[in-house]
């Protein structure tokens, strides 16, 4: 009956530590100074480390502003075009954490290689995004008859940028934790497809928050 | 043996034995393919470090124990202004692990760097997925293409991995002195099997 119980006690902790992970808590976008006025314009969205999940959240989020803001967005094929050998990785120091003084703080290098590329780009706004620590958790339950059961999920840690120019300024920041369940067997989708809507519900979280804060939302959407 | 060539041994060892589970470094998509041309070159599908160094290792390795003739990296890299650069690449998905399909590979841009360097065969490989595995190893994938030309055919494909464990031996090489001499040794087979199953090894 005890070890029935501390079992129970055991998967109800499991349960509520994954709601805490899963949940994404964190900053899907923020300004830095509240009531900021953010101008209508032209935005780039950059990758931010050059790799597949990177270049795919910023790909995502571009098709998102694109899609339902009042922004000028540009492609990132525009980007390639404009800026040869994009994407690159313009975040090679690590971000601060969110109880920082600035969570919006980018390092000095970082900074450099984000206003290299937009003297090439020469938007209003360009939203650097990127993610860390993806991977795969697989977490076994057990239940007081002593059967075990297993979840796979994927994670992400998502941050974002957005700088303003001509001032060169951090004005915006994303930092969240992106997760999704691994699909039933019978949707018949790889773990890519999975990542992928991870990333693209990353993107939706990201993009719901920075139109809410900066009302550049195009009318009727 | 000295701890300093058992650690990337055992690495290596235990990379190439999970790898050769499920994937094959390099196989000839015609069994009965015989080669027609000589010359080489080696291209990094992408614009990142890691892809670069191992495209190296995997030119310098083919240059040293095939018959192919092979243009070296600095070569490569004079005669083709924008390199290294980004080329769409032969997979659908590749965040944690590679999803394969050969067929989505940007060939105008492949056919655009084999008319810069006039050779008969281009490899072109890409690093798209590297990920941290446990304390502090870390894991690559890659996947590579060899095209004959003028055609542009593939002729051959493979997926591989790379990694370093990082912590299960004494700490004799630094972390990333570990990774480039596995990357090295990864790097070397892979070439081997290209070699060999081309019909272009060093008799």
């Amino acid at each position: 009956m005890k070890k029935a119980g501390s079992l129970g006690i055991l998967r109800i902790s499991i349960v509520i530590v994954a709601f805490a992970v899963l949940g994404g808590c964190g900053v899907p976008f923020a300004l830095v100074e509240e009531n900021y006025k953010v101008k209508p314009g032209t935005l780039a969205v950059a990758s931010g480390t050059n790799n597949e999940a990177c270049n795919r959240l910023a790909e995502l989020l571009t098709q998102e502003l694109k899609q339902r803001s009042t922004f000028r967005v540009m492609s990132q094929e525009e980007i390639g075009r404009r800026a040869p050998g994009y994407p690159y990785a313009l975040m090679k120091e690590s971000a601060p954490s969110l109880d920082n003084k600035n969570p919006a703080w980018v390092s000095p290098g970082n900074k450099g290689r984000i206003d290299a590329l937009q003297a090439q780009l020469k938007t209003d706004y360009l939203f650097v995004v990127w993610g860390e620590n993806l991977g795969r958790m697989v977490t076994t339950t057990y239940n007081q008859h002593g059967g075990a059961n297993t979840r796979v999920s994927y994670h992400i840690d998502v941050y974002g940028r957005l700088v303003e120019y001509p001032k060169s300024k951090a004005i915006g920041y994303s930092q969240f934790h992106g997760s999704k369940g691994q699909s039933c067997c019978f949707l018949f989708r790889s773990e890519g497809e999975d990542i992928d809507i991870m990333l693209k519900n990353s993107a939706e979280k990201i993009a719901g928050k920075f139109l809410d804060i900066t009302k550049t939302e195009k009318p009727g959407k | 043996m000295s701890a300093t060539v058992q650690r990337p041994f055992f690495a290596v060892l235990l990379l190439l034995s999970l790898t050769a589970c499920s994937y094959s470094a390099f196989t000839l998509t015609e069994s009965d393919y015989k080669p027609k041309g000589k010359t080489l070159a080696v291209i990094a599908g992408l614009n990142n470090e890691v892809n670069v160094v191992a495209a190296k290792y995997v030119s310098d390795a083919l240059g040293a124990d095939s018959r192919f003739q092979v243009v070296s990296q600095s070569k490569v890299d004079q005669s083709l202004p924008a390199y290294p650069t980004n080329i769409k690449g032969p997979y659908k998905y590749a965040y944690l692990n590679i999803e394969p399909d050969y067929s989505r590979t940007d060939m105008k841009k492949v056919r655009d760097v084999q008319q810069q360097l006039g050779v008969d065969y281009l490899y072109v490989m890409w690093a798209p997925v590297s990920h941290t595995v446990g304390y502090q190893g870390v894991q690559l994938w890659f996947i590579g293409q060899l095209f004959e030309f003028p055609a542009g055919k593939e002729v051959g494909n493979g997926i591989y991995g790379a990694g370093a464990s990082g912590s299960c031996l004494p700490p004799s090489l630094p972390r990333d002195k570990e990774i480039e001499d596995n990357l090295k040794q990864s790097m070397g087979y892979v070439a081997k099997k290209i070699a060999e199953e081309s019909g272009m090894q060093k008799k």
